[in-house]
């Protein structure tokens, strides 16, 4: 059974030597590795297909292939590349699927009904610590933004939190679209650089959290 | 589309491809789908997207658990 043991320490083994053993069939190692990388593997199913209960499934699908394969997986390539490898391949069959389903039939009713119930804030309570840590880090990228070129700035503004096209922040700043897509791509580097060093100075001599902060203006 | 073009959107829009203009995304998904360095330089993307923008979705506690009841059931 891969969860049956709750480990509240973090464990401090690679990614590739926990998968390992896995294999030895030791208790918990599982829940270890889907609670380092659950997040990503969703947010890369979310990325492609852009539904946060289809990406969930996606997910938990691909984690089910993973401890399927790990008696005869072999360390030859990073454990955390091969992973993301299948939870994109995953993705897109399901996409294809999915539109493909919609193509055919385009108002499934129970498409709809969850649709129009969709509330994936509702789906788990958030804790005191969770969301602590996403009001730190969105002060964190709201410091971090203040120090951005103010063109820059206004571009990721516009982009990822008002969610406007790139032709539109363009009429809005006045510019050509590849001007926004260069200020978007300056941002963008300038605002991980920042955050890299701040993440660095905030989990000096204590282990960083796994879980990950809020993003303002998110898809729901 | 080729890797050149998939990198530079990536670099200026993210890796969301829901915020890609539609005909660049469905490119996307083609490339996505035939070349592994294209999917590194998506999940390394997706890395960056985290880091910045943090994570959209609820929390995953519910998720884990969901995770591993389906792998007793299916294995």
């Amino acid at each position: 059974m891969p969860g049956s043991m709750n480990i509240d320490v973090a464990d401090q083994r690679s990614d590739e030597d926990l998968f390992m053993a896995c294999a030895d069939d030791e208790p918990g190692a599982f829940r270890q590795l889907v609670d380092r990388h659950l997040r990503m593997v969703r947010r890369l199913a979310l990325n492609v297909l852009g539904d946060v209960h289809e990406a969930e499934d996606v997910a938990q699908e691909v984690f089910v292939s993973v401890w399927k394969a790990r008696i005869d997986w072999r360390p030859d390539a990073r454990f955390a590349t091969w992973l993301h490898r299948i939870a994109i391949n995953k993705a897109i069959d399901r996409r294809r699927s999915f539109r493909g389903a919609l193509r055919i039939s385009p108002e499934p009713q129970d498409v709809i009904t969850r649709l129009a119930d969709a509330d994936p804030r509702a789906a788990a309570p958030e804790d005191a610590q969770g969301r602590l840590e996403r009001m730190e880090s969105a002060k964190g990228l709201r410091r971090a933004l203040e120090r951005l070129p103010a063109s820059q700035a206004q571009a990721l503004t516009l982009f990822y939190f008002e969610e406007l096209d790139v032709s539109r922040i363009a009429d809005v700043m006045d510019c050509s679209e590849q001007a926004v897509r260069s200020l978007l791509k300056r941002g963008r580097q300038a605002l991980k650089s920042t955050l890299q060093k701040q993440k660095k100075i905030c989990s000096h001599g204590h282990r960083p959290v796994q879980s990950q902060p809020q993003r303002p203006g998110s898809r729901s | 589309m080729d890797i050149a073009r998939f990198k530079a959107n990536l670099n200026a829009l993210g890796a969301d491809l829901e915020r890609w203009p539609p005909d660049e995304a469905e490119a996307a998904v083609a490339l996505l789908a035939a070349s592994t360095p294209a999917q590194d330089l998506f999940a390394r993307a997706t890395a960056d997207d985290l880091l910045l923008f943090g994570d959209a979705g609820p929390d995953v506690d519910g998720l884990t658990d969901a995770t591993l009841q389906r792998i007793d059931s299916e294995t």
